[in-house]
């Protein structure tokens, strides 16, 4: 009877643990409605947001029909924040996800190769560790034209090596176990046991820490975008909105580009609080 | 020890080698005609055929490495596209202009950095540890590129202390001091990242150190806190400082690019992104290869200074 009850409770639990810690539960439901808010942008944006209106430059915040104001070409603030995050969100996202994928397979390699094979990939993982990813974004940026593939290419290049160093890390750790050993003297091909056995024992670790490095690169990304290397005008874009502020926050109108600014750091918050929150319920 | 370095040193080669045909690879890669911007629609296959052996473009990708290397060693990096003179003429001087920021940026992350680690770190879980700590969440997560204005904004606007961007003051002398006022502003924003990285590591150490047995052992025979600190501790967290700040470099690198730009600081950053825009290779490999050589003479100096400061290496 027991055993019966004893998977749904440790679930219950489980959830239990993430509603109580506050921040976890805050950082999605931030998320939640960011998400809300950029799929459902084009009802609940009150402007068109690349429509610039000549007779409206500039309003402050507040104003009558443009809560957030005006940019210096008329363009409600409020239209293109709710649309900025689109671009920012799927790059981050597809990008993780990609550098999760290869950074995996990369440190199981390293951790179940040959002594050769792992010393070199894993010295080569450290050099790329302080690598100015920058400079991968300049290049990209001169071989395709700058574009959202500049960024998703920077990300990925940027990520792989702390995902790789991570998973290295946790799989040595497991391959000393007795069930990676029971696994192999049932006779388990390599990459069975990788694949089977020692790959879900990392998940929960790799998705906890990809949690973060979503938020950390929107927030890169969004730097990137607003030298003119990532998503394009007139797109909006939160990242592109920090550009096109910059002109005119000095000006009297800090707006333009503080609120692009605000959304970025709270969307990065909110991915670093659900990480935390993860790693409370999937690590205790 | 010498062996050590040595060894470090002939380790370089090979990377280099690949980083060198890396970044020559970004012109191969790129749209099909390098030269397109120099052909016009009026010239004959014959004269374009001329400009491409001018350019070298008929021949085999490897003997174009190997020219292409010799223009870096020999006179910087060949003919600027957009501007029809020397690349090196273009590249060397915002180089340097970079270098300035750069090392300036580094000062500021180290002090600044190590600062509020060890401030944090010897109050650990009292409120200044968490507001410090808070200020660290807050600021890496900020974008640096609008945390560059903000600082624009409050020290050149607001408060008037500072100048609003470039390098000298155009009816300044052009001196020392005025360079330096230059510079806080933009190293400041600059330093954003990796100064909080800095601090991380630093908080870490010293808390993991405090709590060390012959820490405890030292307090319990009565040596006051400051000697312990002073001595122990700073001695304790000196290569995580040194590893942390060979690891910043990439942030350090990456923050002067983003910073360039938005106080007018007249560097490499500036020049590539320009570059970039008109499609001038040779501009753009000059500068990539470049700073991409400087990542890699500052690792192998953290490599070597970390061996200095082990013991168990110093004695071998």
């Amino acid at each position: 009877m027991t055993a019966v009850i004893a998977p749904p409770r440790l679930r219950r639990s489980a959830v239990a643990r993430f509603v109580r810690n506050r921040e976890a539960l805050l950082g999605l439901v931030v998320l939640v409605v960011v998400i809300g808010i950029s799929v459902l942008a084009p009802w609940l944006a009150p402007h068109d947001p690349n429509a610039g209106d000549p007779e409206s430059v500039l309003l402050p915040t507040g104003s009558a029909g443009h809560l957030l104001g005006t940019d210096d070409q008329g363009r409600d603030v409020l239209s293109r924040l709710l649309y900025g995050g689109r671009g920012a969100l799927v790059v981050a996202t597809v990008s993780v996800a990609a550098a999760l994928v290869i950074g995996t397979l990369l440190g199981l390699t390293g951790a179940f190769a040959g002594r050769r094979t792992s010393g070199v990939l894993m010295r080569v993982i450290d050099l790329l560790f302080a690598f100015p990813v920058i400079l991968v974004a300049l290049s990209l940026a001169a071989i395709v034209q700058p574009g959202p593939g500049v960024l998703i290419g920077t990300v990925v290049f940027g990520a792989v090596p702390y995902v790789t160093r991570i998973v290295y890390a946790e799989a040595k750790i497991e391959r000393g176990k007795d069930y990676v050993e029971a696994a192999r003297s049932l006779g388990a091909s390599e990459p069975a046991i990788l694949l089977t056995e020692v790959l879900p024992n990392l998940v929960s670790s790799v998705v906890i820490y990809g949690t973060s490095l979503v938020g950390i690169n929107i927030v890169f990304t969004a730097s990137l975008s607003a030298l003119g290397l990532g998503i394009q005008p007139p797109n909006p874009d939160w990242g592109r909105m920090l550009a096109e502020g910059a002109k005119v926050l000095v000006t009297g109108s800090p707006g333009v580009a503080t609120f692009p600014a605000v959304a970025i750091l709270l969307v990065a918050l909110a991915f670093n609080w659900l990480g935390d929150g993860l790693r409370d319920v999937l690590n205790p | 020890m010498t062996r050590q370095i040595l060894w470090r040193l002939v380790n370089l080669v090979p990377l280099l080698f690949v980083i060198s045909l890396l970044v020559f690879f970004i012109s191969q890669a790129g749209p099909a005609d390098p030269i397109k911007d120099v052909l016009s629609q009026k010239m004959s296959a014959e004269q374009i055929e001329q400009i491409r052996q001018a350019y070298g473009l008929d021949q085999t990708a490897w003997s174009q490495y190997l020219h292409w290397l010799r223009d870096m060693f020999t006179n910087g990096g060949g003919i600027s596209l957009s501007v029809r003179s020397p690349v090196s003429g273009i590249v060397y001087p915002a180089f340097l202009n970079t270098l300035i920021l750069g090392a300036a940026t580094t000062v500021v992350t180290v002090v600044l950095g190590v600062l509020i680690g060890f401030a944090a770190g010897i109050r650990h879980g009292r409120p200044a540890d968490r507001a410090a700590m808070l200020f660290v969440q807050i600021g890496s997560n900020l974008p640096i590129y609008w945390f560059g204005l903000i600082i624009i904004w409050l020290t050149a606007v607001r408060w008037n202390w500072l100048p609003a961007g470039g390098m000298h003051d155009l009816r300044g002398d052009g001196g020392f001091g005025d360079l330096l006022l230059h510079l806080i502003a933009p190293a400041f924003a600059a330093s954003l990242v990796s100064m909080l990285i800095v601090a991380r590591f630093v908080r870490a150490a010293v808390i993991e150190s405090a709590q060390s047995d012959y820490i405890r052992t030292y307090r319990s025979q009565g040596f006051g806190r400051a000697a312990i600190l002073g001595k122990h501790i700073g001695r304790n967290i000196l290569p995580p400082i040194v590893n942390t700040t060979g690891l910043t470099v990439g942030s350090v690198i990456t923050g002067v690019v983003f910073v360039e730009t938005i106080f007018s600081w007249p560097g490499l950053g500036s020049v590539l992104l320009n570059a970039i825009a008109g499609s001038d290779y040779p501009v753009i490999q000059s500068g990539i290869l470049l700073v991409a050589v400087v990542f890699v003479v500052v690792n192998l100096i953290t490599d070597v200074l970390l061996d200095l400061l082990n013991p168990r290496l110093r004695h071998a």
